[in-house]
């Protein structure tokens, strides 16, 4: 009986293991070198929600761990992409960044809507409802 | 009643609830921080010189600094927002995550930025019109700007713009800057990049996909492409209305020792009815709530 509930635990574990291994990562980091990649292309399978920031900036680093934690609950609904504005001023300049925390939804390769300025939870929610449904 | 009761709950992680939390931490009191920003409106001020210790440091710097001496004393800070304080037994401090209970409320919630209501502030958030100097002022580089309003909070954006900027316009409504620190208002007169504007009031902001000029009530149309607003503090004073505290001119009214009208909620730093409103005051403050908050937890046993 030992034995039966050890091989059990023991599947159990690997299954457990390999899920981890499949699951999709809901949030990463772009640069300027990747974002056609990673946002662009991508936005055309599944919405990306670009939150552009810097480590000087007071609001961004509120708004962040928001963002990554609505990321988890919305579990691969859509992808998180972080750009650091400061290491990537291509990208921000193309897309016109000249207040950050700003937050791009992008869906088939293009801004679908967008945020300015550090919002709470709830709110962030709700716009993010409005484009992609509940969680 | 499930969970635990803390015996001081504190509304606010800026200086005043920070510096309350290091004071009820050392008094060994059960403490929780609930603020939204740690840190709150001088973690995005440019240069702090004026609290003792540091001869310059970033808002965000000095916030980090007393967010790890409160951590260090095993105080809990959770960032979320509070959306009702209750007196019951206890008092209920409902958030945005769930509902937390203290025997004493230290409310420390500050202030919000003032708007300025005019044509064109909307519809150019982020397009040129930004609250944020700290946060922004990077993506001004070799451009034009002008700032709103004449405090230390105007001059200090000014002056850090100026290190981007090629020209900043600073908008005032009075013939002088008397009301800012003199130090600030050196450096600003020494500062070529700036240009004060005085007697002018901004009446609109107009472009076309990003802000192009301003209009002022004097009839002047200057070309800009940046908008930075501070044009003063409003007190954020939702939860101390709720509980029908005493307020005089949106400030809640405290005594001496940090007393509000209702009893068992002290408050602390900018929100409360004090002369001065600077990072120094607001921490002394939160020092005199916290001692507060203490005596009367051992005198209720």
């Amino acid at each position: 009986m030992d034995e039966l509930e050890r091989i059990r635990q023991e599947k159990m574990k690997q299954f457990m293991e390999k899920s981890k291994g499949d699951k999709m990562e809901v949030e990463i980091e772009v640069n300027d070198n990747n974002f056609e990649e990673k946002v662009i292309e991508q936005s055309k399978k599944v919405p990306v929600v670009v939150d552009y920031w810097a480590v000087w900036c007071a609001p961004c680093l509120m708004l962040g761990p928001t963002l990554e934690k609505l990321a988890k609950e919305y579990n691969g609904k859509f992808i998180l992409a972080k750009l650091n504005v400061d290491e990537n001023p291509v990208t921000s300049q193309k897309y016109a960044v000249m207040s950050i925390p700003s937050v791009k939804m992008f869906k088939d390769g293009g801004v679908a809507d967008e945020f300015v300025g550090a919002m709470p939870e709830p709110m962030v929610k709700s716009w993010l409802e409005k484009n992609i449904g509940k969680a | 009643m499930e969970g635990e009761v803390y015996d001081i709950i504190i509304v606010g992680s800026g200086p005043a609830g920070l510096t309350a939390a290091v004071y009820a931490g050392r008094y060994l009191m059960k403490t929780l921080v609930i603020g939204e920003l740690s840190g709150g409106m001088i973690s995005e001020a440019h240069k702090v010189c004026n609290f003792p210790t540091y001869k310059s440091i970033s808002g965000m710097e000095l916030t980090q600094k007393m967010v790890d001496q409160v951590k260090s004393l095993g105080v809990e800070i959770r960032n979320e927002r509070t959306e009702e304080v209750r007196k019951n037994d206890v008092f209920e401090v409902k958030t945005t995550e769930g509902v937390y209970h203290g025997k004493t409320v230290i409310l420390a919630t500050g202030t919000e930025k003032r708007k300025l209501d005019i044509k064109g502030e909307k519809e150019f958030l982020g397009k040129g019109v930004s609250y944020c100097a700290t946060c922004d002022a990077g993506f001004f580089k070799d451009k034009t700007v002008a700032i709103v309003g004449g405090s230390d909070a105007a001059l200090t954006a000014a002056l850090l713009l100026a290190e981007y900027a090629k020209k900043v316009y600073i908008i005032y409504r009075k013939d002088n800057f008397f009301r800012a620190e003199p130090a600030w208002i050196k450096q600003v007169e020494a500062e070529k990049k700036i240009e004060p504007v005085f007697n002018s009031n901004i009446t609109e902001i107009k472009g076309g996909s990003l802000v192009e000029s301003i209009k002022l009530d004097t009839g002047k149309e200057l070309a800009v492409d940046g908008v930075f607003v501070e044009i003063g503090l409003i007190p954020i004073t939702e939860l101390a209305e709720k509980l029908d505290i005493k307020l005089e001119k949106g400030h809640i009214v405290v005594d001496r020792m940090q007393r509000t009208s209702v009893p068992g909620i002290f408050a602390a730093g900018d929100i409360t009815n004090n002369p001065l409103k600077q990072a120094i005051t607001a921490a002394a403050e939160g020092a005199i709530a916290a001692t507060t908050a203490y005596e009367k937890i051992k005198g209720d046993g």
